[in-house]
């Protein structure tokens, strides 16, 4: 059976990296190593009399189907993936407690300043539930959106993928991400001092909010570093890629 | 045809074997095992990658970018040292696993 149209190697391995590429598992580089390996099979196949379309689809099949290579690759990047997401865990889980515990002191502080419980729990109720929904909404935003648009999702993961292999900008990136969620903590203060009509005393508010800032900075990149350190303990090395080698076999 | 278990279980030792011949790219180290096992030992190609990429992830070997001989571009990897120490090591493990098979698979005198 003859096609009408001539076939075109170039547009056929692009076609397949196209959609290889819709899953965030595959970065750019791992795309363009599996196209130069298709071009080679397809070369020696066609050697053997076989032609350029044919050698193709041989070249494709042999390659593996793509939810297996998916299921491969997935395996080994964890460790780039788990890294960034544990990092992001440990970033949160520590502001939270941090939030925590600033709450319940400034519930103390309150008590002793108004003499009373009411504006204590006020405080640190309405403190944590604005946390709670900041971080549950922002979490709820990015599966929404993985969700939603795939190859939006995909495409913003490959790029800042891509752009975090650079160490000055990802660690810009981190550095940016990290100022975000720190300064989302006084401002929540200030929030809710104006919610309960509390004059904000500036010359006095600067050095405590300049304190709690330092002292979350602090906390949250030792949280941070362990959970770097933890990393490196878990990861490989533990002969698990003996599993992960050929054939899907599991 | 070796089972799969075992295919998984010698690809490290494999790669680590042939990249110590010099560096070679993803496609050519499936050839020479196919070719040198005479077929018995068949990677499934795509496979081969993550497996590479978790090995240079454990600076076990390292690669780079170079023009093949057709203009496209390929990846090359070769040996780190730590990779020439792991073989050393799976050298010696597979070593005495053949060793004690050979032993035991020694043709017995019988007494019947």
């Amino acid at each position: 059976m003859e096609t009408p149209t001539p076939f075109d190697l170039n547009e056929a391995i692009r076609r397949w990296q196209h959609e290889l590429g819709s899953s965030p598992t595959f970065c750019a580089d791992n795309l363009e190593e599996l196209a130069s390996h298709l071009r080679t099979s397809v070369q020696k196949l066609k050697a053997t009399g076989l032609s350029e379309e044919e050698a193709f689809l041989i070249a494709t099949q042999r390659i593996g189907e793509r939810e297996t290579l998916q299921q491969e690759f997935a395996k080994v990047k964890p460790a780039v993936n788990t890294s960034w997401s544990m990092l992001l865990f440990w970033s949160v889980t520590g502001i939270f407690l941090l939030r925590v515990i600033f709450s319940l002191s400034d519930s103390v502080f309150w008590f002793r300043r108004m003499n009373s419980w009411r504006y204590s729990v006020i405080w640190f109720r309405d403190g944590m539930a604005v946390f709670l929904v900041v971080v549950m909404a922002s979490l709820f935003c990015w599966r929404w959106i993985m969700g939603r648009w795939k190859g939006f999702g995909a495409f913003i993961v490959s790029r800042v993928e891509t752009i975090a292999r650079t160490k000055l900008i990802s660690t810009a990136l981190g550095l940016v991400v990290f100022a975000l969620m720190i300064a989302s903590l006084p401002v929540i203060s200030v929030a809710l001092a104006a919610r309960m009509n509390f004059r904000i005393d500036w010359p006095h508010f600067w050095p405590r909010f300049a304190a709690k800032v330092a002292i979350n900075v602090i906390l949250v990149l030792s949280m941070v570093l362990l959970a770097r350190r933890g990393l490196r303990k878990i990861s490989p090395t533990d002969g698990t890629l003996q599993n992960r080698a050929t054939s899907g076999s599991r | 045809m070796l089972s799969k278990e075992l295919v998984a279980a010698s690809t490290t030792t494999l790669v680590l074997s042939i990249l110590s011949e010099g560096e070679n790219y993803g496609y050519a180290l499936i050839q020479r095992v196919h070719e040198l096992s005479g077929g018995n030992v068949q990677w499934s190609e795509g496979m081969l990658y993550p497996v590479l990429h978790w090995m240079e992830k454990e600076k076990l070997i390292e690669s780079e970018w170079r023009e093949a001989e057709s203009g496209h571009r390929r990846k090359y990897y070769r040996l780190r040292p730590q990779g020439r120490k792991a073989l050393h090591t799976e050298k010696e493990q597979w070593l005495a696993v053949h060793n004690l098979l050979t032993k035991l698979w020694k043709p017995q005198p019988r007494l019947t």
